[in-house]
């Protein structure tokens, strides 16, 4: 190539002008780390930000009046007023009403880290600040409740949670239902403690103004979704029903079925008095002979099965220990009819006690021996320590059945 | 061989290109004031964000770098102040004046807007079953349930970093359960805490809610092996103070000796006798709790720390580790009640076991006059109680303990578990 000083000048020319806009525009790249903890910005961009947010605050000294006022409402407002979204101000106002790190709350933890650990015993300091910041907590929540209106805005993360809680629901729909399980959420939470006659019938009554609320916003079909996806008693068949695995249908009729006896006796409290205990024994069986009535013998069978902590204990181990899921039900069937067997032996005891053990102790070594064939030795073992109480029932009744003391009652287990 | 004046123009016109091709390539939202998390968790589709009205709109907040007048004149406050950045965002705020309270509610916000992309996916990656599929608790994801702590944790480390009270509550909160550790030793020790609660969830999740042995063979080798990490982090002589502060006797007994104030020997001796009970009852599980051999191996133990403590010590220790004195203590302290309460109650307890016993041992009454004058006791019992802990520290009693401690309550048929 010839040497030529002009092109070599223009081309120098350019590098200079090129690299002058290059280092101009190169903006503020976050490193990993930086990203944390806050990057530092081109210089210029940065002073030009900086002059931008000073001169946003100068032209608005009522929002910096109300930022400095510490005064929530005022502070509030002005968040709106100024354009910030809704839950940058909720999280604003109820970080500022509630901070956790205060000089009060820091030297309450400071106390508590100075605690020698053979110091078991609050110190006077400890508990007079712990006395004086739960009286600070009541206050500034009742503060809360007050700067927003009487309802604090439900945290961002949860409402994305509810949502796809109800996500059975039209979308248009799910904001007005997460609304009303959050009131009604707040007022069961006034009505905690220890449970009394009275908090019951206030549960109740909420339960039925709750239901009212929901029957207004949603249709009947909606309604009827709600309930077998999120009320207690759908949730509760979910959980124990995993072995049964039902059809949208059994589902469907088992709900019906249980859910009058769950309403009917959902928080209770305290002992039953007998009349009470014998009601609900009669209403447990009408719900399962309803139960059998829609389910047919068979399938009302694996029902009951399912709710077995015995079956489901025999279904672990077979999974743990690789052997036929036929055994599982074998082992519930043995449960089964050793149990009728020892029932009928303690109905016959009365007659000759030491007879009464001897079968017993017999019935419990056949028990132990197919337990061992079923599920291996490790298996059985596994499983009386598990799922097999029954047979700690049958040895405790072995043992008394030649005495006089009283005996534990045996009956086949069944779910419900 | 080419000249060297040959060379310079190659090598100036390569870099022109090069620079010409950068800029030319550049796009243009590289040079707005964007943060990106480590993990990308901000996309560049149509993200969630907020409007200046606080509507959800698609789009990417970027703020002009520039400071351009005209710009800023029709920008609302908020856009004026705001920053994908943290640190300058909690800058911006400070420079207005608001309280370290809201500046850490702001930040709070801003951080979970970051991590919305990610969450939303972690929550999509939840399996959907329709209401009539059972949703054993191994269906609630380990993976989301991951992703869902590890965002908290950045969150948290994101704060502490803004706000130095954010990190001086961490290490003070960790000094308070690991001791008066460095920063350094605390930090881990709070990491290895976090990651076998990971995996102690995990293996709760995968055994369908039922305690089988493998279950706690499982659990006994995760908790081996956290002590191997712990060890590795510690020296011996803290690993030692570690075992009296965060050990399961350890954590036991400081519940249970609130009303006792032992010594430091005492505490060191007591953990000595109780640590290999409790381990034995916990390996042991609900089968052995109930052996003959269980409750032998507890009266030996009794005898020995009676044996260590002496008599009255030991009277000491009883009344502080009876249930209903501790349930009486924690609801004194709950609500503010003299602290002499809990000494009372147990009073209360001996006086009323005694009566009830001398009532039942009479043999000159009918059983209808002997439930009268147990009835008589009961309310008697119950009056003095709320007379102690109020109406509603009574109750609250009598659900904690079921009636246990003051059995002659179980006549007067209110509250109980």
């Amino acid at each position: 190539m010839k040497f030529s000083p002009v092109v070599l000048t223009v081309s120098l020319l350019a590098n200079a002008a090129l690299a002058f806009v290059y280092f101009q525009q190169t903006p503020r790249v976050p490193r990993g780390s930086d990203t944390q903890s806050g990057p530092a910005p081109a210089p210029r961009a940065a002073i030009a930000r900086e002059s931008d947010v000073a001169a946003a605050l100068r032209e608005n000294p009522d929002f910096v009046e109300a930022a400095k006022s510490g005064d929530p409402r005022r502070m509030r407002e002005a968040l709106v007023r100024a354009g910030f979204p809704d839950p940058y101000v909720r999280d604003m106002v109820t970080f500022h009403i509630n901070n956790s790190v205060t000089p009060e709350r820091l030297a309450l933890l400071r106390l508590q880290a100075a605690k020698p650990y053979w110091k078991t015993t609050p110190s006077e300091e400890t508990l007079a600040l712990q006395k004086t910041l739960r009286e600070l907590d009541a206050r500034n929540s009742a503060l809360a409740k007050d700067v927003f209106d009487g309802k604090v805005p439900p945290h961002p993360l949860e409402a994305q949670n509810q949502q796809r809680r109800y996500r059975f629901l039209p979308a248009d729909k799910i904001d007005a239902v997460i609304r009303i399980d959050h009131d009604y959420a707040e007022l069961a939470a006034e009505n905690r403690g220890a449970p009394t006659a009275e908090s019951r019938e206030r549960m109740q009554l909420l339960q039925r103004e709750k239901r009212a609320d929901l029957a207004q916003v949603l249709s009947p079909q909606e309604l009827e979704l709600y309930d077998l996806n999120v009320s207690p008693t759908a949730e509760t068949m979910r959980r124990q029903l995993g072995l049964f695995q039902p059809t949208e249908q059994e589902f469907r009729g088992l709900f019906e079925v249980r859910r009058e006896f769950d309403e009917k006796y959902s928080g209770m409290f305290g002992r039953p008095d007998p009349a009470t205990l014998q009601q609900r024994a009669a209403d447990l069986q009408a719900m399962n002979n309803q139960a059998r009535a829609l389910l047919g013998e068979e399938r009302y069978n694996e029902y009951q099965r399912a709710q077995d902590y015995g079956y489901r204990a025999a279904t672990e181990i077979v999974t743990h220990f690789n052997l036929p899921p036929a055994n599982a039900v074998e082992t519930y069937t043995l449960q089964q009819t050793i149990l009728q067997q020892a029932q009928q032996i303690q109905r016959n005891a009365a007659a000759d006690r030491t007879a009464a053990a001897t079968q017993i102790a017999a019935l419990l070594d056949h028990a132990n021996s197919q337990l061992t064939r079923l599920l291996g030795p490790d298996g059985a073992d596994a499983y009386k320590k598990t799922g097999g109480t029954w047979l700690r029932t049958l040895e405790t009744s072995a043992s008394r059945s030649g005495s006089t003391a009283p005996r534990p009652a045996l009956r086949p287990t069944s779910g419900r | 061989m080419k000249s060297i004046p040959s060379l310079l123009i190659i090598a100036s016109l390569t870099i022109n290109a090069a620079l010409v091709a950068t800029l030319v390539k550049r796009p243009p939202s590289s040079r707005d004031e964007v943060y990106r998390p480590p993990s990308a968790a901000v996309p560049d589709a149509a993200p969630t964000v907020h409007s200046a009205n606080g509507a959800a709109t698609p789009g990417a907040i970027t703020i002009a770098a520039t400071g351009d007048p005209a710009s800023a004149t029709s920008k609302t406050l908020w856009e004026r102040i705001e920053s994908r950045d943290p640190a300058t965002f909690v800058a911006n705020l400070r420079a207005a004046g608001f309280s370290l309270g809201a500046m850490r509610g702001a930040a709070y916000a801003l951080l979970r807007d970051l991590q919305t992309a990610e969450r939303t996916k972690a929550v999509e990656s939840l399996p959907v079953e329709p209401y009539w599929k059972a949703t054993p608790s191994s269906l609630a994801s380990s993976d989301y349930a991951k992703e869902i702590n590890r965002l908290w944790h950045e969150r948290d480390r994101t704060m502490r970093r803004l706000f130095p009270e954010e990190q001086e509550a961490f290490v003070l909160r960790q000094q308070a359960r690991f001791g008066p550790l460095a920063v350094e030793k605390l930090e881990k020790l709070a990491t290895l805490d976090r990651d076998y609660g990971e995996m102690r969830m995990e293996l709760t999740r995968s055994s369908s809610g039922l305690r089988m042995p493998w279950s706690s063979d499982q659990q006994a080798f995760l908790e081996q092996e956290k002590r191997k990490d712990v060890a590795a982090i510690l020296s011996p002589q803290e690993l030692e103070d570690y075992d009296f502060r965060v050990s399961p006797t350890a954590t036991a007994l400081q519940r249970q000796l609130a009303n006792f104030d032992p010594t430091e020997q005492e505490f060191r001796d007591l953990f000595r006798l109780r640590a290999p009970l409790d381990e034995k009852m916990r390996a042991g599980g609900m089968a052995f709790a109930n052996t003959p051999e269980a409750a032998a191996l507890q009266q030996k133990v009794a005898a020995e720390i009676k044996s260590m403590l002496g008599e009255a010590r030991y009277e000491d220790y009883t009344r502080a580790t009876d249930a209903g004195v501790q349930s009486a203590a924690s609801i004194a302290r709950r609500l503010s009640l003299p602290a002499n309460t809990a000494n009372d109650v147990y009073q209360l307890q001996r006086e009323m076991q005694d009566r009830e016993a001398a009532i039942q041992r009479q043999q000159t009454q009918s059983p209808a006059q002997r439930d009268a004058q147990l009835a008589a006791l009961a309310a008697e019992a119950q009056q003095k109680l709320s007379t102690l802990l109020t109406t509603r520290g009574a109750d609250q009693y009598r659900l904690e303990t079921g009636s246990r401690s003051l059995p002659i309550l179980e006549r007067t048929g209110t509250p109980r578990r």
